[in-house]
């Protein structure tokens, strides 16, 4: 039987707390590296700053969904108020911005809520998603309990499995290792 | 005395000449006012007295605020509306003029008149005999000094305590007892401020009432004072005399400045949108009698300059966390409230025209006067940094 060299998908370090993973990230991001995440046990104040994230575009996702949502409400209560279907009901006018804010207000506030929470799940963080590709590494899993795990994936253009390790290394990261694909 | 206290500010300088002048134009134009109109120069005296009580007495509360929940964000900025609250005791002199027209010269409040109340006089009115009990000069005045009892305690206590702590770094008891009694202060506050909102400008139109008033009152208020608030930090952080104030300070004003921006809305929408829908004559009169006459054109100019305008600007980070543009829409806002209490006061002294003139800008400078040449004799006489506030490192390390 032959065996088929599996390929490398992540070098991975430990860090031992909040502040060396933080300047550990920092030396990532000016490395050059574009790939790499981080994974902590608990949120930390400044990492996406130091890591270099981006700002995120989903507030313009919100935006423009609340100014949809604004915009039915309008053509909602206009079209069936005053064209399709007039009811005269209490000698309130056919429409009027007075009983039609309170519709403008919840389906913006509707439309906004629910885009921003699919656009954020379904499309920004990738969901569904069941398994993440490290999820048998050790110190991966300890990240939910007492470990501050760096992972630089293969995907990075400036990723080679030496350089990779020799940075961690040289960051003082404990426990460098490679994770490699899952059957 | 420490090194905290400002000693060298041309920001302070400048409120202090613009008070001075205020003072001096606004006391000449009142007294003019005095002497040509009698009425005019209550309406306009309660205009400017109403507009700078409201911001000191809640600049008081965001104080006690801090205390209640434990806020480590504002521990640097807080001094500032402890600054403006200083204000306070004056609020009992500024009573006194009222007081005097409710019980002698009936010129503010027409249920002050005693002849609406007995029956077979011309004059009678049978809804406000109806509401006598209440609308009388003696409850009425009994009411206004349990409120100014109540914000003047709260002012001796909260702020004065805060001032305490700042002579010991070992001894927390200042503190500590304002932690402790910022819940019942802040109920008091809650229920003074309200029925003052009912009895100082609700009742100028007796027939009419809405249980929202209070809080509208107390809305458009806070807001009001968060940006007085960002205009004094943001200038005072400009020129050095702010040390440790970061952009995450902005932000967390701008935060609440934009919250509260809705909350106004939200509440003065509800107000308008029941009576709207409830179409009950004795509602819809003080409505009536804004949509009329010129009067409309600052409800609209409300609508989009008190609602629209700032909602826009404070939607985005940038803006929230940008010094200029903090300040601007502060300045907009503080003349926003001045065009929302001319809306709630005025039109119930000129009900045919619209009518804002040097009477009434020199009541609003008379006060200005007074609380500016007050709020700058507080920065000189006291330290800028609450020194031994515990919650300081907290604020200086602020990541909002």
């Amino acid at each position: 039987m032959e065996t088929v060299e599996k390929k490398v998908i992540a070098v991975l370090g430990d860090f031992k707390n909040a502040d060396a993973i933080t300047s550990a990230a920092k030396s990532i991001h000016e490395s050059g590296y574009t790939k790499f995440d981080i994974y902590t046990p608990y949120p930390i104040h400044g990492l996406d700053k130091a890591m270099g994230i981006k700002k995120t575009i989903l507030p313009r996702f919100s935006l423009a969904a609340g100014l949809t949502g604004l915009a039915s409400a309008f053509a909602l209560q206009y079209w069936t108020g005053a064209i399709e279907y007039k009811l005269n009901i209490g000698g309130k006018p056919l429409f009027a911005p007075q009983f039609g804010l309170p519709v403008f207000f919840e389906l913006t506030v509707l439309f906004t809520a629910i885009t921003t929470i699919f656009v954020m799940f379904g499309y920004l963080c990738k969901l569904p998603n069941w398994h993440s590709p490290y999820q048998h590494d050790d110190g991966f899993q300890a990240a939910t309990d007492d470990n501050f795990c760096v992972v630089l994936e293969a995907e990075d253009p400036r990723f080679t499995v030496e350089s990779a390790k020799g940075l961690l290394a040289k960051l003082g990261a404990a426990n460098v290792r490679i994770v490699e694909e899952q059957d | 005395m420490n090194s905290h206290v400002i000693t060298d500010s041309s920001f302070i300088k400048k409120i202090q000449q613009f008070a001075l002048i205020a003072l001096g134009v606004g006391a000449v134009g009142i007294l003019a006012t005095a002497f040509l109109d009698i009425q005019r120069f209550f309406s306009a005296y309660l205009y400017g007295f109403v507009y700078f009580t409201g911001i000191s007495v809640v600049a008081m509360f965001f104080a006690t605020l801090q205390y209640l929940v434990n806020a480590g964000w504002s521990a640097l900025v807080r001094r500032i509306p402890e600054f403006f609250a200083g204000f306070v005791p004056f609020v009992i002199i500024g009573m006194i003029p009222i007081l005097i027209d409710v019980w002698f010269t009936h010129n503010l409040y027409h249920w002050t008149h005693h002849e609406v109340f007995v029956q077979g006089s011309a004059e009678y009115d049978a809804i406000l005999a109806s509401k006598h009990g209440y609308l009388n000069p003696t409850f009425f005045t009994i009411r206004i000094v349990l409120y100014c009892a109540i914000w003047f305690f709260m002012y001796r206590f909260i702020i004065g305590n805060s001032f305490k702590q700042d002579e010991s770094n070992t001894d927390y008891t200042p503190t500590r007892k304002n932690m402790k009694r910022a819940a019942p202060f802040v109920l008091l506050f809650a229920l003074s401020l309200t029925f003052a909102g009912f009895d100082l400008v609700m009742s100028l139109d007796p027939h009419w009432f809405s249980t929202m008033f209070g809080v509208y009152f107390f809305a458009g208020n806070f807001v009001t004072t968060l940006s007085l608030i960002a205009i004094f930090v943001a200038n005072l952080h400009r020129e050095g005399n702010m040390k440790g104030i970061t952009k995450e300070h902005y932000h967390d004003i701008g935060k609440f400045m934009f919250a509260f921006t809705i909350f106004w809305t939200y509440i003065t929408f509800s107000q308008y949108f029941l009576i709207w829908y409830g179409n009950m004559p004795e509602e819809t009169l003080y409505f009536i009698r804004r949509f009329q006459n010129g009067w409309e054109w600052l409800g609209y100019t409300l609508v989009f300059g008190h609602f629209v305008l700032p909602f826009t600007v404070l939607l985005t980070q940038n803006n929230k966390r940008n010094t200029k543009v903090l300040i601007a829409i502060s300045c907009w806002m503080l003349l926003m409230h001045g065009v929302d209490l001319a809306f709630i006061i005025l039109p119930e002294f000129s009900k045919e025209a619209v009518r804002f003139s040097w009477q009434e800008l020199s009541g609003w400078l008379f006060f200005a006067g007074i609380f500016f040449t007050i709020v700058a004799r507080q920065f000189s006489k006291r330290s800028i940094v609450p020194v031994n506030d515990p919650y300081l490192q907290e604020s200086y390390e602020l990541i909002s």
